[in-house]
């Protein structure tokens, strides 16, 4: 290998607004939504124009962040407007109010993927009302929303190409409708994760049986009543990537004595 | 049978030789080596001898680098310079190097996400270009927002 000298005088001189565009967008792109609105759209005229191209707004996240010195919901509106329609992927925390979720379901009819998290200024009526303008939904991952077996039904058929379910809520009773709702109204899924609700083998069974295309199931943090050591081990067999219910039966009991479901318990959100 | 070894040029007409083997796993050298053979010296006229240096131990590395997302982390994160990270960038895009490219990438937008706007302009020298009307309209574009 031939020696080298470190070219100090060149590295001087270097201006890098010079580099190419490609480097700049990909460094741009991995900064949030937050940083590019309030700092990087006003470094120089080159990223300006980089940071008001709709390709840079595909996917927005704005999931913990630090917003105390900002109004995040205008920031959020913000970022929409930039995407121009073309928004495929977004993920909301606990700011998000139903108006909000109204105004970006309106701008955004491409949307594949929406994730909210500890949403609990969100009611089930308001989720239902966004996704019916979101037809091309295939991700949908929700905490905090309050919803039952019935709401569970009308989003199943309102998105029927959705591949990716998840949902963190907490079911008091054991009840294995809610189990059965996903089974029988989302067929596509490739991915469920549940969390909270309390099911038995009946509401496992229904899930094996609607939802043949399944890739992932996580249950670990599902309630389970007499679960089934042979059932498990189907599901096991079955799906590439199973994740069973740690809390069952007897610990079940246990735990329920120790009150987990207390109404100051997070153990519901994100 | 002796290993087959090519030779890089870089812009500063350092020459650095390198197994065929290790080298193709750019994309553009790999494309070269396809198409003609690549017997000749391959010119990089916008890297410098000092990044083709760092490129090429990243290649020399046994196991596939681009394979072993921990250590194409760790090679970047031990070079925290911003000036190098970006030259390491624009090689990786010129050889086609594609994750050694998005781990540089990734470096830099972690390295300025909390700067100030002076200190991105510092740390990139990059000058603030806009005029003053410019200014204006990044200020009042979004003012039906708030």
């Amino acid at each position: 290998m031939a020696a080298f000298e470190p070219s100090s005088t060149m590295e001087e001189t270097r201006n890098w607004s010079e580099m190419p565009d490609e480097i700049m967008r990909m460094i741009l792109e991995r900064l949030s939504a937050v940083e590019v609105l309030n700092s990087a759209q006003k470094v120089c005229r080159n990223w300006r124009m980089i940071c008001k191209d709709p390709e840079m707004w595909k996917v927005i996240d704005m999931h913990h962040i630090r917003y105390t010195n900002y109004d995040i919901e205008k920031l959020t509106k913000q970022a929409l407007h930039r995407s121009g329609g073309e928004l495929i992927d977004i993920t909301l925390d606990s700011f998000v109010t139903e108006d909000l979720l109204d105004y970006i379901s309106r701008r955004s009819s491409k949307l594949k993927s929406l994730r909210l998290t500890n949403c609990l200024r969100i009611t089930t009526f308001g989720l239902i009302r966004a996704l019916k303008r979101l037809p091309h939904l295939e991700t949908l991952h929700l905490s905090g929303i309050f919803s039952c077996s019935e709401h569970i039904k009308v989003v199943g058929q309102i998105c029927p190409q959705l591949k990716s379910f998840r949902m963190k809520t907490q079911f008091l009773e054991c009840n294995d409708a809610y189990a059965i709702a996903v089974a029988n109204s989302m067929p596509a899924l490739c991915h469920l994760q549940l969390h909270g609700i309390t099911m038995t083998d009946n509401g496992l069974q229904a899930i094996l049986h609607g939802c043949l295309r399944l890739e992932s199931l996580d249950l670990h943090h599902c309630f389970y009543r007499n679960l089934d050591a042979n059932l498990v081990k189907l599901c096991g067999d079955r799906i590439k990537d199973f994740k069973r219910p740690y809390f069952y039966d007897k610990m079940l009991d246990e735990l329920c004595g120790d009150n987990v479901f207390s109404a100051n318990d997070h153990f519901w959100l994100d | 049978m002796s290993k087959k070894t090519l030779t890089l040029m870089s812009k500063d007409k350092q020459l650095f030789n390198i197994e065929e083997h290790l080298a193709v796993q750019s994309v553009t050298i790999r494309n070269m080596v396809k198409e003609d053979g690549a017997s000749s010296v391959i010119p990089l006229p916008r890297v410098d001898s000092e990044t083709l240096a760092l490129v090429i131990e990243y290649l020399n590395r046994q196991q596939a680098p681009e394979e072993d997302e921990d250590y194409v982390k760790k090679f970047v994160d031990e070079r925290g310079e911003i000036p190098t990270l970006l030259e390491l960038a624009q090689a990786a895009l010129d050889l086609d190097i594609k994750k050694l490219m998005d781990a540089a990438c990734m470096k830099v937008a972690d390295l300025i996400k909390d700067f100030t706007l002076e200190e991105v302009r510092e740390a990139l020298r990059i000058e603030n270009d806009r005029t003053p009307e410019e200014e204006k309209a990044i200020r009042d574009e979004f003012q039906w927002a708030f």
